[in-house]
């Protein structure tokens, strides 16, 4: 049996989770999280809010202007105002993040938990296939479905469940078997509690912790790949602001026009921050162990 | 421990033939005529035809796929349509180059991940804590090639110290081929000042693709030595009045390494991916661009070969984590 | 804790000392040059290489038999001193040079061109298009040869600059298996009559050319001995090296790049007007583009204007065909110039409502990206939606090609970037390819169905006029149909630009294409 990363080690007590809430509440690293991670939200659900220009309008009277008073962030190459385009591209980059990841939560998480609680064949078969899939180095896995596939936003995020959902069933499954050896659980088993309920009431929410944490550092990275598949031009189609498309083609502006890329790749950096914080703290809370660290 | 060897290799098996089936089915759902990239573009449809047909594209495809895994068999990974040269000879030319970069980005990423996630630890809640966090955080949450080119900037353009093109500079012509890594080549035949400056080449692809792996590495290990340093058998060292470096590096890290062992070895992995961007940044000659322009062109041979070994590798990686696993800590059965 | 100390110090210690490394950054060698490609190079073997770029790397390794001029299309002896033309142009006598070696030091003689034609029709990819024409071709002496063409056809000179000569002794030498031609050889390695010698090739990084002495056109001593080609993908990386003088020279396409480097006291830019122009296709065949109106409404909303300021390699373009080669000719009725009212008119007098149509370009090409979304932005105001998508040129190639059978609504696309330049120094090389009826696949560019039988026609008596003149009437009749028509947007025409170091002499630019002159070249 593999060892799980251990900053995602279950939680073994039932005691510790009626520990009270308002713990959370006075982290640190949580609020920080929480707050960049709710401002970030609401831009990329209401971009309109913060800005009025359109991230669409071509102006040549305006191009590659430095940030100012105008142009917060300055403009591209076509003269569109690049602080208006990262924050549209926000709902585009967060939603693809997210998506993405909650869709290879699902596959692999569902897929996990079987094969971990039913173990036997089943559990074989799945871990092999999740190995084969394992096997590959994603980036080059996901380039070739997309250019399979066509290039645009959402058969990218459809290649990274089929790329991704493997992690996430190893996770599961090493937890759920964890979780299933445990005293209470056989305790729960000889006072004759069927399956199913053991299942809801003991084995789950033992996986929600290193998978909340894990959904949570994985946004980061998945807006990231993102990025780099836009890197390699198979990502969203223009002009759709996007912000790994922006720091690609501002990358060869990089040299005098430092700002093109630079906005974007912070706005990048500071929501997978933000998420990376909001699981640093969950994580925290959930196991107090390492909550002292 | 045998048995457990064996069934791996079984395994390893079953895993190469799903993968090369799979990757088969996605590169052939590409509508598109690698016959034409060979025949250039000034060739007649006749031409066009011949070419087909010399390539083995206009057999059904179920066809294509025995031929292929019946050559595979014999060791021959067919011919690419791009350079008409072995494919096994062009990765054994590319590969080496991946992983004297990946060698290098490991080393780096060892050295400094492990050292601050040591420190972080032992200097719980001080600055080097905050500052390694800091870090590890930036580290996982910027791409690839900003690093790349961020190092560029400032170490070629502005201070001169480092090259970023390329493996050698042009006054020197490739070293004979031993390994296919240059600095040992280069060692090997006594040129040191090539030694040298494959060394200074390496430097700034090989801190790119190390960065993620720093700050990945620096957690995990900082974290794990959290949970050790608490342990009973550490404050029992610590009674019994060993020097504090020996306890954290001799008890501590060792127990701690379990996990730290995993999370690298599945980083390994990642650093193969990584290394198409830093390749393209750093225009270094490896694996990974290769593969790149192989998917771009519909280089079939190229793209199921790759795809064979690069599982293979990964497999082989995953084999030897559990091994040193196994090593470190025999209460761990299979 | 003290070992940490010393440990850090130890590091602080190393980096300052790092300024004493041995220099890292190469300061450029006096008769070494270097440049750099943004593509990769497939393969060295001249019967095989399909990519312009790679014939612009092997051109001075190996000699054709006629080349061009230096800045024109006249064609100029090279292996061949001199060649005399049947008057109905079907029969092509050529006069050898002699006493040519090879670098490996066998002959150059009528032997090694019949034996690099069997070898360019044994692979027949890359320069077999060369010799699709050639009915027979005789050895008459070991210093004459001579080409019989199946019909007439007067621009076969100019084609022979594709057809490199090889040594037929060194092939036969370096055969892994009897009859393969050594194919696995000549990939890496080379053997040719031109002024240099390939020393080594690190597939996917260098290729390193060195002076070859015996070559029969001579040497000035202080000509560049030694030539490495970088194969550095990335522009931003190539401009670095650039700047600093790792490299001598790259090819760039960023105009914003090209800008910044002219303020650079070490750099010249040299420019020229290239044979290469860009059209946004039009579907002929089916959707809303088959009215002419249509069509003319859409070039009207293309801001040119902005396009040229934006992209400023790029300039108004010739229309269909390429004012050099035509007396400086030029269609008249070209729309080059935005106008967003003509275009609503069109639009009104066509009876169209607001529709939608696709734009496909090739992957990584920015500028056609930006090129696409100008467009875009002004028909927006016209009530049409461009949809912009993008495919590796392969899949893009083989995708509009594949439609000319299955006619599918469901998969057509409205519209495609194509830049297209020319291999020989004729319009025929423009007509031919992008305006003949059946030029789809192959060597055809003509994916957005234009037809027209009396351009065909055109098209193929011009190939049997032996004189220049009577040529170039029947092209400008043939050209001003097309643009009357207006298949296309004639979006412009680009320059050749080579960014370059100050202190390197002798460049200049080939008419046609992107090769540099080596062996003309020295560094101050």
């Amino acid at each position: 049996m593999r060892a799980a990363e251990p900053v995602l080690a279950p939680v073994l007590s039932a005691r510790r989770r009626r520990r009270a809430p308002p713990r959370l509440l006075r982290d640190p690293s949580f609020l920080t999280g929480a707050l960049i991670t709710l401002v970030i939200g609401a831009i990329a659900v209401a971009p309109g809010l913060f800005t009025s220009e359109d991230p669409l309008r071509v102006d040549g009277t305006r191009r590659l202007v430095a940030p100012g008073a105008t142009h917060p962030f300055g403009t591209d190459e076509l003269g569109r105002d690049m602080f208006s385009r990262v924050l549209h591209g926000a709902r585009l980059s967060v939603s693809a993040g997210l998506f993405a990841v909650l869709l290879a939560t699902t596959l692999g998480g569902v897929l996990g938990a079987i094969a971990g609680y039913l173990g036997g064949t089943l559990d074989e078969v799945i871990m092999r296939v999740a190995d084969i899939f394992l096997g590959f180095p994603a980036l080059v896995m996901a380039m070739a479905i997309v250019a399979a596939m066509g290039p645009n936003l959402m058969n990218a995020l459809i290649a990274f469940s089929i790329v991704w959902w493997p992690q996430y069933t190893r996770l599961v499954r090493v937890s759920v078997v964890m979780a299933k050896e445990q005293v209470y659980v056989e305790a729960a088993r000889a006072a004759g509690a069927p399956e199913a309920r053991i299942m809801l009431r003991h084995v789950a929410p033992n996986i929600l912790s290193p998978v909340i944490i894990k959904v949570t550092l994985d946004v980061g990275t998945a807006i990231l790949l993102t990025a780099a598949l836009s890197f390699l031009g198979l990502g969203a189609q223009p002009p759709t602001p996007e912000w790994g498309s922006m720091i690609t083609t501002g990358r060869s502006y990089m040299l005098e026009y430092w700002w093109y890329p630079t906005f974007p790749g912070v706005a990048i950096f500071l929501t997978a921050l933000g998420f990376n914080l909001l699981g640093d703290g969950v994580r925290d809370f959930l196991d107090p162990r390492l909550a002292n660290a | 421990m045998g048995l457990v060897i064996a069934r791996r290799l079984a395994f390893l098996v079953l895993t190469l033939v799903g993968m090369s089936l799979f990757v088969f089915i996605v590169t052939h759902a590409v509508p598109q005529d690698p016959a034409r990239l060979v025949a250039g573009d000034y060739a007649t449809r006749a031409t066009l035809e011949k070419v087909r047909q010399d390539l083995g594209l206009d057999r059904p495809l179920w066809e294509q796929y025995y031929l292929y895994m019946r050559a595979l068999l014999r060791g021959d990974l067919g011919r690419s349509f791009m350079s008409n040269k072995p494919v096994l000879k062009e990765i054994l030319t590319f590969l080496p180059a991946t992983i004297e970069l990946s060698l290098a980005s490991v080393v780096f990423s060892l050295v400094l991940g492990l050292g601050l996630g040591v420190l972080s630890a032992i200097n719980r809640g001080g600055l080097i804590d905050h500052a390694s966090r800091l870090i590890s955080v930036i580290g996982a949450a910027m791409p690839i090639f900003w690093y790349g080119l961020m190092l560029q900037l400032i170490f070629y353009r502005r201070l001169g110290w480092l090259p970023v093109g390329g493996r050698l500079g042009s006054s020197f012509a490739a070293p004979p081929t031993i390994t296919g890594f240059y600095t040992i080549d280069a060692a090997l035949t006594g040129q040191w000042p090539m030694v040298w400056d494959a060394v200074a080449h390496l430097v700034l692809p090989g801190v790119s693709l190390g960065f993620l792996t720093v700050a990945i590495l620096a957690r995990i290990t900082r974290s794990s030595m959290l949970e050790t340093l608490n342990q009973d058998y550490v404050r029992t060292a610590r009674g019994k009045g060993l020097r504090e470096s020996r306890v954290i590096m001799v008890h501590a890290l060792r127990n701690a390494s379990l996990p730290i062992v995993t999370v690298f070895g599945l980083r390994l992995g990642a650093v193969f991916a990584g290394a198409v961007l830093v390749e393209a940044v750093f225009a270094w000659p490896g694996i990974g661009t290769y593969a790149y322009k192989a998917i771009e062109f519909s280089d079939y041979p190229v793209i199921i070969s790759f795809a064979v070994i690069a599982s293979l590798l990964y497999a082989l990686v995953n084999l030897a984590t559990d091994l040193v696993y196994f090593a470190l800590d025999p209460r761990i059965k299979q | 804790m003290r070992h940490w100390t010393r440990l850090i110090t130890l590091l602080i210690a190393g980096l300052a000392l790092a300024p004493a490394w041995p220099a890292a950054v190469g300061a450029p060698v006096r008769d070494t040059f270097n440049f750099g490609s943004i593509t990769k190079v497939a393969s060295l073997d001249p019967h095989r290489i399909t990519s312009g770029w790679d014939q612009y790397l092997l051109a001075y390794v190996y000699d054709v038999l006629v080349g061009r001029k230096k800045g024109s299309s006249e064609p100029d002896p090279r292996l061949a001193v001199s060649w005399r033309v049947s008057p109905n142009a079907r029969v092509y006598t050529l006069k050898l040079r002699e006493r040519v070696k090879f670098h490996d030091g066998s002959d150059f003689n009528a032997e090694a061109v019949r034996y690099s034609i069997e070898r360019a029709n044994h692979f027949k990819v890359g320069a077999g298009w060369v010799l699709e024409d050639v009915e027979k071709f005789e050895v008459v002496d070991p210093a004459t040869v001579r080409f019989t063409l199946k019909q007439p056809n007067a621009l076969f000179l100019s084609w022979l600059d594709s057809l490199f000569i090889v040594s037929p002794a060194h092939v036969r030498k370096n055969e892994r298996r009897p009859g393969d031609y050594a194919a696995d050889f000549y990939a890496d390695g080379a053997n040719g009559t031109g002024p240099y010698r390939v020393t080594q090739r690190i597939p996917g990084d260098k290729v390193f050319l060195e002076r070859f002495d015996g070559y029969w056109n001579g040497w000035q001593p202080k000509h560049f001995r030694r030539i490495v080609q970088w194969e550095v993908g990335e522009a931003t990386t190539q401009r670095l090296m650039l700047e600093r003088g790792e490299l001598d020279a790259i090819r760039l396409f960023s105009s914003d790049d090209v800008r910044a480097m002219r303020r650079s006291a070490d750099l010249v830019i040299n420019e020229t007007p290239s044979t290469n122009q860009f059209y946004i296709r039009l579907n002929m065949a089916q959707g809303p583009t088959t009215d002419a109106r249509v069509r003319k409404a859409l070039a009207y909303a293309f801001d040119f204007k902005l396009f040229y300021q934006i992209e400023d390699q790029f300039g108004p373009s010739d229309g269909p065909c390429v004012s050099e080669f035509m007396d400086g000719w030029k269609p008249s009725g070209l729309i080059n110039e935005a106008n967003m009212s003509r275009a609503q008119q069109l639009l009104r007098e066509a009876g169209v409502g607001p529709f939608r149509i696709t734009f496909l370009y090739p992957t990584g090409v920015e500028w056609e990206r930006r090129a696409a979304e100008i467009w875009q932005n002004n028909l927006k105001q016209l009530g049409v939606t461009v949809d912009i998508r993008t495919q590796t040129w392969p899949t893009m190639f083989a995708k509009l090609v594949a439609w000319k059978d299955t006619r599918d609504t469901a998969t057509m696309e409205n519209s495609y970037g194509q830049l297209w330049g020319v291999r020989y120094a004729d319009t025929h090389a423009y007509l031919n390819f992008m305006y003949r009826s059946d030029a789809i696949g192959g060597a055809g560019r003509n994916m957005m169905y234009y037809n027209n039988p009396e351009v065909d026609r055109m098209i193929d008596q011009a190939t049997l006029q032996p004189s220049v003149k009577a040529r170039v009437d029947m092209y400008k009749r043939a050209c001003q149909m097309v643009t009357d028509e207006a298949p296309d947007i004639f979006v412009g025409r680009s320059l050749m630009r080579l960014p370059m170091r100050k202190d390197v002499k002798g460049f200049y630019f080939d008419k046609l294409d992107w090769r540099i002159p080596f062996h003309q070249m020295w560094r101050e």
